[in-house]
């Protein structure tokens, strides 16, 4: 009895210090498409501020191998501009934006006229907006209004630059051109657009249709 | 026996195991022991790491030997080997901040910034064009900060006890030599420049920085706007004035060519609202300007140009001569032409280069006349010209550490003539400075300016060295103390440099201790300042020629300035408040006594409101200061300056309503200056001669009308076909 419960101890201390590395070692450092899919996947339910941190900080950890792909620091600033979108104080956006067009940067310098990563640099631009409407509205549209054709030009099939617009012209009043008819306008073009969208691979961007069909849901109830 | 076999190789395997695999656990911090939130860990050349927690601390496992590297934006990277025999736990990692120019510590003492690129600006350069007064005047809005007078009755900044002429007007570094309109007796004059061409503004009540010379209380620091963000056709339609501005981006985006042209005329607005003279010539104006802009290889060119041509003309009743009546009339013309370069060069070293011209002639008739006969006239020809060179060498030192050098030399002109009176008078000076000063940034929080200015002026056979130092701590993220000392030196004025060459520089010295705090959307300022003035100019009483540099002078306060614009959403208020104590023996003044142009109590209160529901911004601004000393020449000489004006009140409103028709964006402009039609009195204009009374007979300086009215509307035409919010 003794010495069975001795064999299972030891077992177990095996077992254990073999497991505990199992779950970050063996999936992430083998393979790459493995450990972006692992995080991905995440994405679209991750909500509190300390798991976009950690998921962002995981593609970053990916980005530094693979100097070679765009997208691991692509997601990583998804993250933070995710997080700038979702966050209630406005005086914090600023700081996650930054961040946020940090890893943008990296991602532009191994690819580049990517139409996602001028949808993201659309993205965050307009959350600039969000932070001071009054001062920023007039300089910083601009830039979102060229980010977004940029980007639609350089892939006419890309459902995202509709949704950043239809978010931004949700939030813009109607004097200024946004409002109620052109959002809805917007991102219906975005959800047909997301029914046909073919994503390159698995790794490739694919989020969006969830926040568009909630937003359309937001449109028609206002 | 066996038993104990394979225990042990079981207990091998397991040692085995954690050998290879070692759990580390640790905090990480900062340098002062404030725990870091979402720190990213890894081990060098894997995917494998983890992200510290609220508390900081984190644990996972790593290889016996590797490379432990510290990542977080805003901080210093951090590599430490990691072997395992050496190990002792808990790990304390401390980060260090790294210095980046948005979050370093900046130098605020004498200063409110106008700027929308660095975050802890009191104001944004908008609320120079949307806080109700003047309309689009750029002094409108500096004139509700701290440290600014309400002086009605004259052009220009009166700031911290200096006069209007003690404040400097520069553009993109080259100083203006005539920023406002020429000076009407008694009423006040607009600034020539549009806030809009602007996109960067710094007030500075004083301490300012060894780049800068000439001003001896305040400078006034205009950057213009880079590129404009698009094409466009812009008209103003309003009560005194018709302008089209149109500018043009180039292709790609590399160049703009811009012109506007300004009609003013107040005859029509003058017909309606009766004024307090009788203008036998309103206001009018014809203006214009051209400015170029082009992105070069490593920098920017821009290319500035304005001319003006104006005229006004009015009556009042002569105080010397009952029933006669005084005319004045003025015509002038201005010209004025900047060029600069910003540019980066080889090994870190930045250049500015720049050139500007400026011509200004102002012919002025001055008439006392009885029906058809004039029995008094003055009729000058006043002209000035300059010329002005000028570059800044910077370059980047460590992290942030700057230094720059530079040099300007400026050569002007300037002439009177009066017919019949005054012969042609004519001073040249040709001014030169050279200046070197270094940003030194200790820590992040930490940073000292130094710098020492020379200055020399061939008028004057004098050269003058001053030397500015100014140092700024930042307590927390959000509120720092900074302080500064300068010295300052400025030429005398022209009309007293007519009469006399062989003056001296003026001198002040300035002593300015500031806190400010900036938190989630508010901001306050607390500041005070210790002025001396020496070297003033004075005037015999008896002899107008008689000037000399014994003037002396001193100025102190206390100065708070408060904003909010996050209590309540899309309403956005300042409120400041100026203290000033303030003596002057200058011009003709018997003795040191409070100026006329000082208060003691000035208050401002700037609330803005934006209503979405009618697409409307509306602004109020409200003043309030204690009444101004005045001279009255019927007391005796003992009393001068003893007696006071009321005090002065006056609430403007402004509403910009915005509206969209087809493609044309459009602003509908109201604003109301003094619309509780409050009594003003900025000061009396007194007899030169004794009436029949034994008495010297006076007249109230007031505004030319209790309030001034003005409708505008501004029509935009975006010509930028993928706008797709404007289509």
């Amino acid at each position: 009895m003794k010495l069975l419960l001795l064999i299972t101890a030891a077992f177990l201390v095996c077992a254990c210090s073999t497991k505990a590395q199992k779950p970050i070692l063996d999936k992430n450092s083998t393979d790459f498409e493995a450990a972006m899919i692992e995080n991905i996947k995440h994405l679209d339910t991750a909500s509190t501020q300390s798991f976009l941190i950690t998921l962002a900080n995981n593609f970053d950890r990916i980005g530094k191998v693979e100097k070679l792909r765009w997208e691991p620091t692509y997601y990583a600033s998804y993250c933070y501009a995710t997080l700038a979108f979702l966050s209630a104080d406005k005086n914090k956006m600023d700081g996650l934006l930054d961040k946020s067009e940090y890893y943008l940067q990296q991602a532009e310098a191994i690819s580049k006229n990517n139409s996602e990563i001028s949808s993201l640099y659309a993205m965050i631009n307009s959350c600039r907006i969000v932070v001071d409407p009054i001062n920023r509205f007039q300089t910083k549209r601009k830039d979102v209004l060229d980010l977004l054709a940029k980007a639609k030009l350089e892939n006419p099939d890309n459902p995202r630059p509709f949704l950043v617009e239809a978010n931004l012209l949700w939030r813009t009043p109607s004097v200024f051109g946004g409002g109620k008819k052109p959002a809805k306008q917007t991102v219906e073009t975005a959800i047909e657009k997301y029914k046909k969208f073919e994503p390159a691979n698995t790794i490739s961007p694919m989020w969006g249709e969830l926040q568009a069909l909630s937003l359309l849901r937001k449109i028609d109830t206002n | 026996m066996c038993i104990k076999f394979i225990l042990s190789i079981f207990f091998t395997i397991a040692i085995i195991n954690l050998k290879a695999q070692f759990i580390i656990a640790g905090t990480v911090t900062t340098i002062k022991s404030e725990p870091l939130e979402g720190v990213n860990i890894s081990i060098k050349g894997s995917y494998v790491g983890t992200t510290s927690a609220i508390d900081g601390s984190f644990s996972f496992s790593v290889p016996d030997t590797s490379t432990l590297s510290f990542t977080f934006i805003g901080y210093k990277p951090l590599e430490m080997k990691f072997v395992s025999s050496s190990f002792s736990r808990p790990l304390h990692v401390q980060l260090k901040e790294e210095l980046t120019e948005m979050e370093a510590v900046v130098i605020t003492a004498g200063t409110f910034e106008a700027s929308d690129k660095k975050k802890a600006t009191a104001l944004k350069s908008l609320d120079v064009v949307t806080t109700a007064g003047q309309q689009a005047d750029i002094t409108t809005a500096f004139k509700t900060l701290p440290g600014a007078q309400q002086v009605g009755e004259q052009e220009g900044l009166f700031v911290r006890g200096g006069t209007g002429a003690e404040t400097k007007v520069f553009i993109d570094g080259m100083m203006v030599a005539n920023p406002f309109y020429s000076s009407v007796p008694d009423i006040a004059q607009r600034s020539r420049f549009s806030p809009l061409l602007f996109k960067g503004m710094a007030f500075s009540a004083g301490g300012y920085s060894a780049q800068y010379g000439q001003a001896l209380s305040s400078a006034l620091i205009l950057e213009s706007i880079d590129l404009p963000t698009r094409s466009e056709l812009n008209l103003i339609v309003s009560s005194p004035q018709v302008s089209i501005l149109g500018q043009k981006l180039t292709k790609n985006k590399t160049g703009s060519l811009g012109a506007n042209i300004n009609y003013a005329n107040l005859a029509p607005y003058y017909s309606i609202v009766p004024q307090k003279f009788h203008y036998t010539k309103p206001p009018e104006a014809l203006n214009g300007d051209l400015n170029w802009r082009q992105k070069v290889k490593s920098g920017i060119i821009k290319v500035y140009a304005y001319g003006n041509l104006n005229e006004v003309g009015f009556e009042r009743p002569s105080l010397e001569y009952p029933r006669l009546s005084e005319h004045f009339f003025l015509s002038n013309k201005n010209f004025y032409s900047n060029a600069t370069y910003v540019g980066k060069l080889k090994h870190n070293w930045q250049l500015y280069a720049g050139a500007s011209v400026s011509y200004n002639a102002d012919n002025i008739k001055m008439r006392t006349v009885k029906v058809d006969t004039t029995l008094f006239s003055f009729l000058p020809h006043i002209t000035h010209r300059t010329s002005q060179g000028k570059f800044v060498l910077s370059k980047n030192l460590i992290g942030l550490t700057k230094i720059h050098l530079g040099s300007e030399i400026q050569n002007s002109i300037d002439k009177v003539e009066a017919k019949d009176s005054i012969m042609l008078r004519e001073i040249k000076d040709t001014y030169a400075a050279a200046f070197i000063e270094s940003d030194i940034y200790f820590t992040t929080r930490f940073v000292s300016k130094i710098g020492i200015r020379y200055e020399h002026s061939s008028l004057l056979h004098k050269g003058v060295i001053s030397p500015r130092v100014s140092l700024a701590y930042k307590l927390h993220s959000y509120s720092q103390f900074s302080f500064a000392f300068g010295q300052f030196y400025q030429k005398p004025e022209t009309n007293h440099l007519f009469r006399n060459h062989s003056l001296n520089f003026t001198k002040s010295s300035h002593y300015i201790l500031n806190y400010q705090s900036v938190f989630k959307g508010q901001t306050l300022r607390v500041e005070t300042f210790y002025k001396d003035y020496k070297a003033l100019v004075t005037i015999e009483p008896a002899n107008a020629f008689k000037l000399k540099n014994d003037g002396t002078g001193y100025a102190k306060g206390v100065e708070v300035f408060w904003r909010d614009m996050k209590s309540i959403k899309n309403f956005d208020y300042w409120l400041s408040y100026t203290f000033l104590d303030t003596e002057r023996k200058f011009l003709d003044y018997p003795f040191k006594t409070q100026p006329s142009f000082s208060a003691k109590h000035t208050v401002s209160v700037v609330a803005k409101v934006w209503v979405n529901s009618i697409s409307t911004h509306f602004s109020s601004t409200y003043s309030f200061a204690t009444g101004r000393p005045f001279y009255n020449p019927n007391l005796s000489r003992e009393k001068f300056m003893s007696e006071k004006t009321i005090n002065y009140n006056s609430l403007g409103l402004q509403a910009n309503y915005l509206k969209k028709f087809g493609k044309v964006n459009a602003v509908l402009i109201a604003n109301v200056s003094n619309v509780l039609g409050s009594t003003q009195i900025f000061g009396y204009r007194y007899s030169g001669k004794m009436n029949n009374r034994g008495e010297y007979a006076r007249e109230e300086i007031t505004p030319m009308a209790k309030r001034v009215i003005f409708l505008g509307m501004y029509l935009s035409i975006g010509a930028d076909k993928r706008n797709s919010i404007i289509d």
